[in-house]
């Protein structure tokens, strides 16, 4: 024991192993793997989650959020599921996932209901907001962006994870809390791959779990700290909870699970480590802040313009689409819209610069009507993810008031950041697991849903897929035995995950991490290139053979952090190899290669998978609307659904 | 024979501080240190001491650990100075 420490406060249960039988496995629980465990128990189901942190709060949504998009069944919504799933695929120019976005479209509203009935605050019931021109007077619902066609909602989400948790009690599901999932377990049934189950270990005491499961459903979020790190504000330096770094991507890679999309990442736009600050601390007028007004630093407005460039008069008529246009599509992953869905903006920043506004800019919500305000100030800044308590509740104890304050801007945009090309993040609709109608991989019995399926989306699509992948996941189970693990697959990763804690020397956690970092800034960055990539391979080659086998550590949680730089490790070569795969240039991927330069080529306009086979990359090329006619194709597998109450 | 390392932890120094405690408030009962997500803190080995801040660098800074204690003002969060967003009294539209 190193001389300035003191003893472990959990009992020391490395060597012991709980093996843990149900129907359906559900690993992570956030949004939609609770969403995906009450599925599968209203259909009757054993079921099991696995969670590294705390159910109750855990998940990128886990404080909160404060928007619910595409609620196109709302009661409220005029515009149709169809409408805007198709919407979403021709913005992100096919590059979208039509299945998840259609069952975000037309499920997410019955996931609302869902929440309501488990004590989560949908509606506006103190009538705080009444009156309000984003308010239905008879159903109390708040809308956000589009207040003419109302599909997205805005939503009182700090309330949602503690609900889900009690209603995951009052089902009966059983919670690993505090848990890593660290593998699937895979087995050749009559000659074709089936997930049988994954195995844990438990991050207070190092007790290896084995979990036997009929099917599993991955929703362990996108991986995180493969370009972006800070050995000092680790906790910051990605937009995600630190155990959100894609342990599902690494382990389903490592199982053979295939994945599109993964030559896609964006220059980064959140880091409060450095180079940006908290999400939607500053002044700005986008997302939770949409359509706050922005002043300069004399105090100019700054104007909004419609689509045709027409400048706005009122605050009123940021919400509405112009004459001609049917609706706008704002939200998570919508940034620079094409004309059809373009909402009101305000110019870009360059624009501004040549017309004499002067910086800093300021978001001024004392201008605004005071519903407008205060549902920014107050409901939007407070629900929203990490704005309760760190900006709502601090800035309040600072002395900000939005009647009397002005919020400051930074740099040249409104994300407040200042990032380099080569900082980047997945993030926009990031790529991640291919899938079918039944949001199922391509092994038997495995599923997925939120973060972890491509070009995924917000709170409320989380939600959708987690329940839609639940009940497959459950129908699965019903129809197959529960099978035996090969203890041989255990003990091996037994070996792996404990094998860090037998040094007492050597190199950290935070120095391979920061390393693999600076590696894909290098090797992946803004411009990629062949050679330059396989360079990167190699240099990755040489961590997993030399430094891999010098990782120590002294306890099950810092045990737990090298698990998941081992995970970053394997999806930074996953990305390298996709990013390999695609030879051209693509604007919606944020793909650039120097040695391919041509831009969406028609050759390459398809999606391009990627899993791994006997130690081997293996490419495949999926059509870009696979899915069909997503209304005939939905209705043919979900009769159940549609006519069995919609839970 | 390998041996496994006695568990042992020592607190990680960090530039910030993210959870600062009032112990004449708090009560010990460690429900910030079983909702945290990052795993941050660790429960005191003295009885109705608060946690320890272990882990301050891995705090993701979200606030699960003020929204769930009991006792109001015994736990406060905040970001590091540099995060703290600059705001000015409103100034009158020169143009109106």
């Amino acid at each position: 024991m190193p001389s300035d420490s003191c003893s472990w406060p959990f009992p020391n249960e490395f060597g012991q192993t709980e093996t843990v039988e149900s129907e359906v496995l559900v690993l992570g629980g956030g949004l939609s793997g609770c969403f995906a465990a009450i599925a599968a128990a209203r259909r009757g189901r054993s079921v099991v989650i696995v969670e590294k942190g705390a159910t109750l709060r855990s998940g990128a949504g886990g404080t909160g959020f404060d928007h619910w998009e595409s609620a196109c069944t709302n009661p409220c919504s005029k515009v149709t599921p169809e409408e805007i799933a198709y919407a979403y695929v021709d913005e992100q120019d096919h590059y979208s996932n039509g299945i998840s976005h259609y069952i975000e479209c037309r499920e997410g509203w019955d996931r609302l209901v869902d929440l309501e009935s488990f004590g989560g605050k949908i509606r506006d019931t103190d009538d705080e907001f009444a009156g309000a021109d984003f308010r239905d007077e008879e159903t109390k619902l708040m809308f956000a962006y589009d207040y003419e066609n109302r599909f997205t909602l805005r939503v009182w989400g700090t309330t949602f994870k503690p609900a889900l948790y009690k209603e995951l009690q009052r089902l009966g599901v059983r919670i690993y809390d505090r848990t890593e999932a660290t593998a699937l377990l895979t087995k050749t049934v009559n000659g074709k791959k089936r997930g049988v189950g994954a195995v844990g270990m438990n991050v207070h005491t190092g007790r290896l779990v084995v979990f036997k499961a009929k099917s599993t459903v991955l929703c362990m979020s996108r991986p995180a700290r493969v370009w972006l790190f800070d050995s000092d504000l680790t906790g910051l330096c990605e937009f995600r909870p630190m155990q959100s770094i894609g342990s599902g991507h690494a382990m389903g890679w490592r199982a053979g699970v295939e994945f599109t999309m993964m030559e896609k990442s964006v220059k980064a736009e959140f880091s409060a480590a450095g180079r940006s600050f908290p999400p939607y601390a500053t002044g700005n007028n986008h997302n939770t802040w949409y359509a706050a007004t922005m002043v300069d630093a004399r105090g100019v407005e700054i104007p909004y313009l419609d689509r045709d460039g027409n400048v706005l008069k009122t605050v009123r008529e940021r919400y509405y689409p112009v004459k001609g246009q049917k609706f706008f599509l704002k939200g998570g992953v919508i940034d620079e819209p094409k004309y059809e869905y373009r909402g009101p903006e305000t110019m870009p920043f360059d624009e501004l610069m040549k017309r004499g506004y002067q910086l800093p800019f300021y978001a001024d919500l004392s201008r605004m009507p005071e519903m407008e305000r205060k549902v920014i100030w107050g409901m939007m800044v407070g629900q929203e993810a990490k704005t309760n308590v760190p900006i709502l509740k601090n800035y309040t104890e600072r002395g900000f008031d939005p009647t009397k304050h002005a919020l400051q801007s930074y740099g040249s945009g409104w994300q407040s950041a200042s990032f380099l090309p080569q900082e980047r993040q997945f993030f926009g609709a990031p790529g991640g697991i291919m899938h079918d109608w039944d949001l199922k991989t391509n092994i038997d019995g495995i599923y997925a849903a939120g973060d972890q399926l491509f070009a995924s989306d917000c709170a409320g699509h989380a939600c959708a897929t987690g329940h839609y992948a639940g009940r497959k996941a459950a129908d699965y189970a019903a129809s197959v035995e529960l099978q035996d693990i090969d203890m041989r697959d255990v003990d091996a990763e037994r070996e792996r995950l404990y094998a860090p804690m037998y040094r007492s020397e050597g190199v950290t956690w935070k120095e391979l991490n920061q390393a693999i970092a600076k590696a894909m800034q290098n090797y992946c960055g803004g411009v990629k290139c062949r050679d330059l990539m396989l360079e990167g391979l190699d240099l990755l080659k040489t961590y997993r053979e030399e430094i891999v086998p010098q990782l120590y550590c002294f306890n099950p949680h810092d045990l737990m952090r090298t698990h998941e730089v081992l995970d970053i490790l394997d999806v930074s070569e996953m990305v390298l190899h996709a990013c390999l795969m695609r030879e051209s240039s693509s604007k919606p991927l944020c793909f650039e290669r120097s040695d391919f330069p041509e831009l969406d080529p028609e050759r390459d306009r398809h999606f391009i998978t990627i899993r791994q086979e006997d130690g081997k990359p293996m490419r495949g090329v999926v059509e870009h609307d696979y899915f069909g006619d997503l209304k005939a194709e939905y209705e043919k597998r979900n009769r159940d659904y549609i006519e069995g109450g919609k839970k | 024979m390998r041996n496994m390392n006695e568990l042992s932890v020592r607190p990680v120094p960090c530039s910030a501080t993210p959870l600062i405690f009032d112990e004449t408030k708090c009560i010990g009962c460690n429900a910030c240190a079983n909702v945290c997500q990052c795993d941050i803190l660790l429960p005191s080995a003295e009885k109705g001491a608060h946690p320890i801040v272990m882990y301050p660098g891995e705090c993701y800074y979200c606030g699960a650990c003020v929204m769930v204690c009991p006792r109001p003002g015994a736990l406060r969060l905040q970001h590091p100075v540099m995060n703290r967003a600059k705001f000015i009294p409103v100034k009158p539209d020169p143009e109106k």
